[in-house]
């Protein structure tokens, strides 16, 4: 049975219309990206669990540490069991993850839900993450940057489908919210298993040696040659390259999500008439900002080249955070737009990055690569959100209050954004040296199945 | 199964898979669109 996942049994015909494919890689991300969604359910689970927040919390950065680590360690056994095994494995944790925290809200045991939604479906999340990544690019040599946005806008949207869809389980499953936690787990397990293994089942890799109609060949960057086949995952961790990648990508999420975290206070900060309400509603807005980012910014990194396009999220990013700074308080459509569009960048930051690799790295090991490259996101989410609290419990601390919190973050954000760019500007192609070293390409041959 | 029936079965199945996230992605981009916009007028 298990054979039916195979590489080999996934390997398309010649003329197979490789737009079919997308959907596979949407169906997973769009699954998993109900990840983003989580906090839907934390006053429920505080009731049923008469705990903390803090406490509830934890599932969600269990899951998130699980996926960092699964993302950076599994990379390999992605690469070389093929799509098909991997979006199945992963749709069996996530789907399974749901179960167990079913099981552990029916029961009252919440370590059933750190180890259910946190450690299994954060498996789940890193393994589906990368599991259409390399393929997309193969379907798509021309066009990566396109192919792995339409994957990540998934990751994206998904948190767009399960927030309305998870409140409405909530409202219709129970008497309350909290009686109706576990067979909303239950309804959203089944599903997302369901269409996961759609996504599994129609996957196809292109057969050795595919290039689309047209394309004579690869279409070399605007700034630099792309690495013809790819190098091993340990050969790309260790050049300069990679690094200066990670901190490209750790930079642009570290001032974005810090954004995105303080969104609803901040705004109110900002604003003295904005409400709890208007606030969620521009919560909405910065999320559609992020997932259209995914795609239209990676898309445009096809024509513009990878560099170019960091430059833009990291230098135009920085600026208009400074102009949020000085300016920010002046008008709300002002404030609301800047931020939009930083969030925009910082989706597309997420979606371009694959392409970026291939770029640097061949195409061969690219979702291994991506997988380590992904522990940048981690940290990410610990430094980015720390630095506007800190800073603003300072201020608070210090009698200051409303946009004066945030003001000296922003002036901070510029400064990462800046260090940033720097690391984009200190990018070069891999030298040819790199690519044959100590037998490398016999190597990546040799990682084929 | 001959090889183009499979063909066959394997692209009504992607068309579906393309129908579902369709629906479902617009489903969310439309919910949250209204809600946001909703919020904002109030």
């Amino acid at each position: 049975m298990l054979s039916l996942l195979d590489r080999e049994r996934s390997v398309a015909p010649a003329d197979y219309n490789r737009w079919f494919i997308p959907p596979s890689a949407l169906a997973v991300h769009l699954s998993i990206g109900q990840v983003y969604a989580f906090s839907v359910f934390r006053n429920p689970l505080v009731e049923r669990f008469e705990t903390s927040l803090t406490a509830i919390g934890v599932i969600f950065s269990i899951a998130i540490v699980m996926l960092g680590l699964s993302a950076a360690f599994g990379g390999k056994w992605v690469e070389r069991n093929g799509p098909r095994k991997a979006m199945f494995f992963s749709g069996i944790f996530w789907s399974a993850g749901f179960l167990v925290g079913a099981l552990g809200v029916a029961t009252g045991q919440l370590w059933l839900l750190y180890l259910g939604y946190g450690v299994l479906g954060g498996l789940g999340l890193g393994i589906g993450y990368i599991s259409p990544v390399s393929t997309l690019i193969k379907w798509f040599p021309d066009r990566p940057g396109m192919a792995t946005g339409i994957a990540i806008m998934g990751f994206g949207g998904g948190a767009l489908i399960a927030s309305p869809l998870t409140s409405a389980l909530l409202e219709n499953l129970g008497e309350t919210p909290a009686d109706a936690i576990a067979p909303t787990f239950l309804v959203l397990g089944a599903g997302y298993f369901a269409v996961m293994m759609m996504g599994a089942f129609t996957v196809r890799v292109p057969p050795e040696g595919w290039t689309p109609q047209g394309m004579r060949a690869p279409r070399p960057q605007p700034d630099g040659a792309p690495a013809a086949d790819g190098v091993t995952v340990e050969t790309a961790f260790t050049t300069r390259q990679f690094w200066l990648v990670w901190t490209v990508l750790f930079c642009n999420v570290t001032a974005g999500i810090g954004i995105l975290e303080q969104a609803a206070p901040m705004v109110q900060e900002f604003f003295g008439d904005v409400g709890p309400a208007e606030a969620a509603g521009y919560v909405g807005f910065l999320s559609l900002c992020n997932m259209l980012g995914r795609l239209v910014w990676s898309s445009a990194s096809d024509a513009l080249g990878r560099k170019r396009t960091y430059l833009g999220y990291l230098g135009l990013g920085g600026l208009l955070y400074l102009l949020i700074a000085v300016a920010g308080t002046s008008s709300v459509v002002l404030f609301v737009a800047l931020t939009g569009v930083i969030l925009s960048f910082y989706g597309g930051g997420f979606s371009t990055a694959p392409a970026y690799l291939k770029d640097l790295f061949g195409t061969r090991n690219v979702g291994a690569i991506h997988g380590r490259l992904l522990t940048a996101w981690s940290l990410a989410g610990i430094a980015g959100p720390m630095i506007i609290n800190v800073i603003a419990d300072i201020q608070l601390a210090a009698g200051r209050e409303g946009p004066a919190l945030y003001e000296l973050s922003l002036q901070v954000m510029v400064g990462v954004m800046a260090v940033g760019l720097l690391a984009n500007t200190l990018v070069r192609p891999l030298p040819a040296s790199a690519l044959h070293k100590d037998g490398t390409k016999e190597e990546v041959v040799h990682d084929r199945d | 199964m001959t090889g183009t029936e499979t063909k066959i079965r394997s692209k009504i199945a992607a068309v579906v898979l393309w129908g579902i996230v369709l629906v479902a992605l617009g489903y969310g981009v439309v919910r949250t669109a209204v809600d946001a916009a909703a919020l904002f007028v109030s």
